[in-house]
This record gives C-alpha cells, structure tokens and sequence, in this order.
C-alpha cells in the first residue's frame, strides 16, 4: 500500500519543486523568504515600528531561523501604521529584482571561487494582519503566512 | 500598476534605491578574500561593540575609554576605535550599506518610485521637511523630517560567502 509522504520542509513542497523543474532555480541559486511584521519597541511608548527581513531558504530548516542567518531588510519607524507600505518595501524588493535581472556576483570563500548566481523570491510571508499588504504587489507570486510553517 | 512596471524593469542604476557610483562598483567587484583582522584595538573595539548591542552607546564609550587610560602603552591601543568609528569600520569592511529615504512624518507614505518628488504627503498633506525650520527660514532651510532605512540584500549575500562559516 502507497502511503502519502508527509511534508516536513518547504523543500519538499510543490512550490519549490515545480520551480526546480521549471528550471527557475539552478543549484547554485540563492532561495529567499521575506517576512514582514510590526513591533513595539518599547513597553510603555508608543513606539511602533515596521521591519522585514529576508530568510535564506537553501540552509536546513535548522540553521534557517539563527540570528547571523536572518539578514535584515529594512526598518520603517512608527509610531502610525504605515498606509501605504508598497512605497516602503519598493526600494528592498526593487534592488532584489535589479539583482535578478543583472545576476549577482558572490565571492564564495568555502570554495575559494568566484560566481554569480541568482536570487529566487520564494514566499512572501508575514503575520496575521500584515498579509494584506503582500497581497497584489507582486502578481505571479506565492502568498503563504508564517503561521502555516 | 507602476509598481509592477518598475519592478519589471528594474536595474540597480535606477534613482529609486539611491545607490552611489561607489556602492555600485563595489556591488559589481566582490571582495575575493577573507576579512582578516590583525589590529588588537580594533578587535577589541568590534568585540566590545557585538557585546554591548543592548546597552547604550554610553556603554561601550566609557569601556573604550577606560580601556585607553588605563592600557595607554599597549601594543595597538591606537586601534581602540569610538562608537561611530567601529560602526563606520564594520560598514567599510564588510561592504553592507543601507540607504534611508525620505517618508511622510505621519508614516503614511514613503517618498519613493512615483512619489518621489513630492514636498507634501498626498494623504495627509503633511510636508516632507521639518515645519518649523521651513517656517523659521521662509522656506529655505529644507531639512528632512523623517526617514525609512533600507539595508540592500545583496551585499549582505556576499558578505555571508565570503565568511567561510556561513558560506
């Protein structure tokens, strides 16, 4: 009897592989997560504050998630939610794709070699109420909420 | 809609990331070596500064002061940088930049792709420079009244290949 493999990464996933077969990812491609979410900074303040940062896909699902491999994306102060936050994140997600379109060169020191490679935006991810705003700004897209990982 | 088209077409000369000819040629040529610092001070001021990230800048201030009057003649003690000398030195040397733009200080907007050469925010009408120094000086003095940081991905990619833990 076949038994149904159970989905344990996002490796293992449709998204992602049907990417790999497309050929939209090469091996030694870069496979970006962006995550977008609201802090308070400051107990007592009203001191809101918008981040997003930028998770790398290729590491294992246990080096993902340390500090020195979450790269920062950008900061939005507060203390008011941001209305229109397009305007925001268009400068980080405009750079991403000027990279995509030039290719990147990287220095990859464990190899010793130089090489270009190319950033793939996997999922666009944020909490509850931050989702709207991925919504529609990039068409073609995935449109995932962290709570499903 | 013209979000989708300047994306499309996106290019890293473009105006909208604010990128110096400097950072783009430094973006295009990667550092092809590994960063090595031999200079003590220096070490000891960056491994104070990653200790310190949640104490106040007072903090490591006074600790680099203590240590230049208390270890005046030690070998590389002129490597014992300030707060915004360590800072600048982290920037150069590992080649990550940030570049801040303007936003409405109501945080409705960011001036930014077709907004960017606006002086009043469309929503709330609210001016992009500081009122009451626009107002002091009849509208000369232009001085920005708040500001988004962005820190580009890619040369934080490359610096996170050219590290041989992270690579």
């Amino acid at each position: 009897m076949h038994r149904i493999s159970i989905i344990e990464d996002i490796a293992m996933g449709l998204d992602y592989l049907s990417a790999v077969l497309d050929g939209d990812i090469n091996p030694q491609d870069i496979v970006l997560m962006v995550s977008l979410n609201g802090a308070q900074l400051q107990e007592d303040k009203d001191s809101d504050h918008w981040m997003y940062i930028w998770i790398l896909i290729n590491l294992s699902p246990d080096q993902r998630y340390p500090k020195y491999n979450v790269l920062p994306g950008g900061f939005i102060p507060g203390p008011n939610k941001p209305k229109n936050l397009d305007l925001f994140l268009v400068v980080g997600l405009h750079h991403l794709a000027a990279i995509q379109q030039e290719e990147l060169k990287i220095y990859n020191s464990a190899q010793g070699i130089p090489c270009q490679i190319n950033p793939y935006l996997l999922f666009l991810t944020a909490n509850g109420p931050a989702l709207v705003y991925w919504d529609g700004l990039v068409g073609h897209l995935v449109l995932e909420s962290c709570n499903s990982w | 809609m013209d979000f989708v088209s300047l994306i499309k077409n996106a290019c890293l000369e473009d105006l909208i990331t604010k990128m110096t000819p400097a950072m783009l040629v430094k973006l295009r040529n990667p550092v092809r070596m590994l960063l090595i610092i031999e200079n003590m001070g220096i070490r000891h001021s960056i491994q104070s500064y990653l200790s310190l990230k949640h104490a106040a800048q007072q903090a490591y201030n006074g600790i680099i002061a203590s240590t230049w009057s208390n270890f005046p003649e030690a070998h590389n003690i002129d490597g014992c940088l300030s707060f915004k000398a360590v800072q600048s030195f982290l920037a150069a040397n590992t080649g990550i930049d940030h570049v801040l733009h303007d936003m409405c200080p109501n945080s409705c907007v960011g001036f930014t792709g077709p907004f960017a050469n606006l002086e009043n925010c469309p929503l709330c009408q609210k001016s992009r420079w500081d009122e009451g120094r626009l107002r002091e000086s009849n509208g000369c003095v232009k001085t920005r009244a708040k500001q988004f940081l962005t820190l580009l991905i890619s040369p934080q990619l490359q610096a996170h290949y050219r590290d041989l833990k992270t690579a």
